[in-house]
């Protein structure tokens, strides 16, 4: 049986009762390089064919390769690191020999201590000696690897730490945060994000480079046949737009990857935290440096005065320290270790994201609806030529079936188009981060709330906002753009879509948070609840679905009134809106009581019963730790664990001999 | 520069490792690749080392301050200045070569007497000056710079007219 829990060091919630920001923002990144391909690739091949099918196929494929190709470098990354960086396998092999038994010493410490973490039995961790690198004094260590391949290179640094341990909690406090990336499951997450980034980029840049000198040519050759360059001016100035917004696209791609390695650091400590029982050694570490760190920078500014950094410099510098830093300050990285609260909250940097992503990603890919004409196109020519046999029954009916095959394969593509980049970038990240939020509120009133009225309001608006914003910046004009050269909706109609998409986003929401609450409240079982979290992010996703979709046509059909006023007026798509979205709420309704009588049925939504004595537990008032009549643990999923026992510390018995070892240089 | 002579470092040698025995026995692992890295460029080795940003580290640390990471580059002109003051004196004396003293100073248990207390006594506010200076221009803790101060002070002592 466990021993009852001290309130004062394990009365927090568990960072790990729910998936980590860095697995949502990892999502969001593959999502966001994912849709960043597709738009380039289509704009790339829209220079030599207009063919919407070839476009989007050629995007596909070249999507596809590039996450085949970025698998394979991030499988070859750690044996070509450990290479490059002259590495050796640890305890390395010396002449010293009292060198070596330290080593050795240090070596079994760790291997006890891997041991004895319960979240790391099932990882071979290979250690990695590092004394050949430009910071290896320094008492660092780093976790990578691919797969099945884990590594943790340890810093010469290290040793001299492991050889001030006991006194000094900074080996131990290093080594937990290497193991906690890797009990994380965060080495396969970063290297696969790096090797992404490493092989979108150059698509990326020649995807520009190709689009921009084809502009130049096309003007160009207008010059040179002297044509007039006045029908192309809105054209030109469309493609000067477009760079500036591929290179803002490039920016956000490579915020978005560094955030996740910021975000994984929290985790990282946090995991530490848990291992070790308390945030002490890991706060004073980070403290130590954080009153160093002002005088690095200082000696910074320092050095950029003496020496004039170049400009371009100058902006990497900035970029790097305060726009996408790897990792997240001394003082965040203390505030999250001293209150783990915080992992449980809104985070409004990744709503945005997840709205701008949506918005680029969904609108890039409704190139898709151009492919439908093409696909009655083909038909029409088909039965043409049909009607032209003799005997046609057998080819009549072959085409209808093609019709009706291609019509079917087309739904099917622009449906997994409107759940991979317009749904999940919404519900497996802000869906998510609400349900951990509502949890935490209702598992410890006694906290500052997490999510308010008003923060689920600002959250819709940030959500709608962005998501407006990723339509309007898509570097090319698609279905939901709203905007060409030539034609657009008003900025009040803008603002007006915005609000709507605020107001779905909003009632989505709300449900959301309903139904975590009574969901994980009752959950008293001893494992986390997986399957009712799957289960609920599914279900979320449905609701968010005909809004949604509702939406997105809105915004099509006053897109396409913007550019052709013929097409019809605007108080009749007001009442044609108003009148389809009765339709999408009524859908969204029915979704949510099936929802509820399924969830009902399984006996989620009931007071739960404890699992030993059958008495009912109430939980009104916060999540309990323990059972009021049997006392048995219960929730142990949401609370922080028991901390592990570490190995004696090393002896630190010496041989000594009076002379001194001889000079060997 | 001491550290740049055979007798120099043999001399330095001796001091480090008697001192590292006395306060960090502990470090003594290090004593060896320490000394040897200091010994092949004096100048790197007090160079200040930046943590890099990179993916799935740390972060940015501090380097570990040991004694023996301490010892070398503190005790170097420490024993300069010894051995100056050793020369002075026992040139008067006209016999034993002052490095031989020096050698003995860290390796007798009662090396032979040199300095009277008031001479020892600007050599030890000297010494400590020495320590105080170099540990703040190379970022070593003072704390570390002063054992290594008195370790030495303390075998001068013994020295004692």
């Amino acid at each position: 049986m466990k021993k009852p829990l001290n309130f004062q060091d394990n009365a927090h919630l568990n960072p790990f009762a729910f998936p980590s920001e860095t697995d949502i923002r990892f999502l969001l990144l593959v999502l966001a390089i994912a849709g960043s391909t597709m738009i380039l690739t289509q704009a790339v091949v829209g220079i030599f064919t207009n063919s919407a099918l070839i476009r989007f196929t050629c995007a596909l494929i070249v999507t596809i390769s590039l996450v085949v190709i970025t698998r394979n470098q991030a499988q070859q990354s750690a044996v070509k690191t450990i290479k490059a960086n002259r590495w050796q396998p640890f305890p390395p092999k010396g002449t010293d020999p009292s060198l070596s038994v330290s080593h050795q010493r240090m070596n079994c410490y760790i291997q006890q201590t891997v041991a004895r973490v319960p979240e790391l039995a099932s990882e071979e961790i290979q250690f990695i000696w590092d004394e050949t690198s430009k910071a290896s004094k320094l008492p660092t260590g780093m976790a990578f690897g691919f797969g099945k391949q884990q590594y943790v290179c340890l810093r010469q640094g290290l040793h001299d730490a492991f050889i001030q341990f006991p006194k000094s909690r900074t080996f131990q406090s290093v080594l937990m945060h290497e193991l906690g990336h890797i009990a994380n499951r965060d080495v396969s997450k970063t290297i696969f994000a790096t090797s992404l980034g490493r092989c979108f980029f150059p698509v990326a840049i020649i995807s520009v480079i190709v689009f921009s000198f084809y502009t130049l040519w096309a003007v160009g050759d207008r010059l040179r046949r002297g044509i007039s360059l006045d029908p192309a001016q809105p054209g030109i100035q469309e493609i000067i737009n477009t760079n500036i917004k591929l290179i803002f696209l490039l920016l956000i791609v490579e915020i978005a990857r560094s955030s996740i390695l910021r975000v994984r650091e929290y985790y990282a400590d946090a995991r530490a935290r848990n291992w070790l029982g308390n945030s002490t050694e890991l706060t004073q570490l980070l403290s130590e440096h954080l009153e160093k760190s002002s005088q690095k920078f200082s000696k910074l500014k320092n050095k950029k005065q003496r020496y004039g950094l170049a400009i371009w410099e100058s902006f990497k510098l900035w970029f790097r320290n305060r726009v996408s830093p790897l990792h997240p300050t001394d003082r965040q990285r203390i505030k999250r270790l001293e209150n783990p609260q915080n992992f449980f909250g809104l985070n409004y940097e990744i709503t945005l994201l997840a709205g701008f992503l949506s918005g680029v990603s969904l609108n890039a890919n409704m190139s898709i609806f151009n492919i439908l004409s093409e696909i009655s196109n083909f038909t029409v020519r088909l039965n043409q030529n049909v009607q032209m046999e003799d005997e046609p029954t057998l080819l009549v009916l072959l085409t209808v079936l093609l019709f009706f095959t291609l019509t079917l394969v087309f739904f099917a593509i622009l449906f997994a188009v409107f759940v991979i980049f317009g749904l999940i970038p919404i519900v497996g990240t802000v869906g998510v981060q609400i349900q951990q939020a509502v949890f935490a509120d209702h598992a410890k009133p006694q906290q500052l709330r997490l999510l308010s009225l008003q923060k689920l309001v600002s959250l819709s608006l940030v959500l709608g906002i962005s998501f407006i914003l990723g339509c309007l910046l898509s570097p090319f004009i698609h279905a939901l753009s709203m905007r060409t050269a030539e034609a657009s909706i008003p900025w009040v109609g803008i603002l007006g879509l915005a609000i709507a998409w605020a107001v779905v986003f909003f009632v989505w929401a709300l449900s959301v948070a309903q139904l975590a609450r009574s969901l994980y409240v009752n959950h008293i079982e001893l494992d986390d609840p997986r399957q009712k979290r799957r289960w609920l992010t599914r279900l979320t996703g449905m609701l968010l679905f005909p809004l949604f979709l509702w939406m997105c046509m809105v915004q099509i059909l006053f897109g396409a009134q913007a550019v052709n006023p013929a097409l019809s007026s605007i108080p009749t798509l007001i009442v044609g809106s108003i009148i389809s979205g009765g339709f999408a709420f009524a859908l969204y309704g029915i979704i949510w009581a099936i929802g509820w009588r399924i969830g009902a049925a399984r006996g989620w939504f009931s007071k739960p019963q404890c699992t030993h004595c059958q008495s009912a537990i109430n939980n009104q008032f916060g999540l309990l730790q323990h059972c009021p009549k049997c006392d048995q643990p219960i929730a142990s999923w949401a609370w922080l664990p028991e901390p592990i026992s570490f190995p004696q510390p090393p002896s630190s018995s010496i041989p000594v001999t009076t002379a001194p070892p001889p000079l060997s240089i | 520069m001491l550290a740049d002579t055979q007798e120099g470092k043999v001399l330095i040698n001796e001091a480090a490792y008697q001192i590292i025995t006395n306060n960090a026995p502990q470090e003594l692992p290090l004593y060896v690749t320490t000394r040897d890295q200091y010994f092949a460029d004096p100048e790197k080795f007090v160079e200040t080392v930046e943590a890099e940003d990179e993916e799935l580290g740390f972060g940015a640390t501090i380097v570990v301050q040991t004694l023996t990471q301490a010892v070398f580059p503190i005790l170097t002109p420490i024993l300069a200045f010894i051995l100056d003051k050793a020369t002075e004196a026992l040139q008067k004396e006209g016999g034993e070569r002052a490095a031989d003293w020096v050698s003995s100073l860290f390796k007798d248990t009662q090396p032979k007497p040199v300095f009277t207390q008031a001479q020892l006594e600007v050599i030890a506010s000297t010494i400590q000056k020495i320590a105080e200076t170099e540990a703040d221009r190379l970022g070593l803790e003072a704390s570390q710079a002063q054992t290594v101060s008195d370790s030495v002070i303390a075998r001068l002592a013994l020295a004692k007219l």
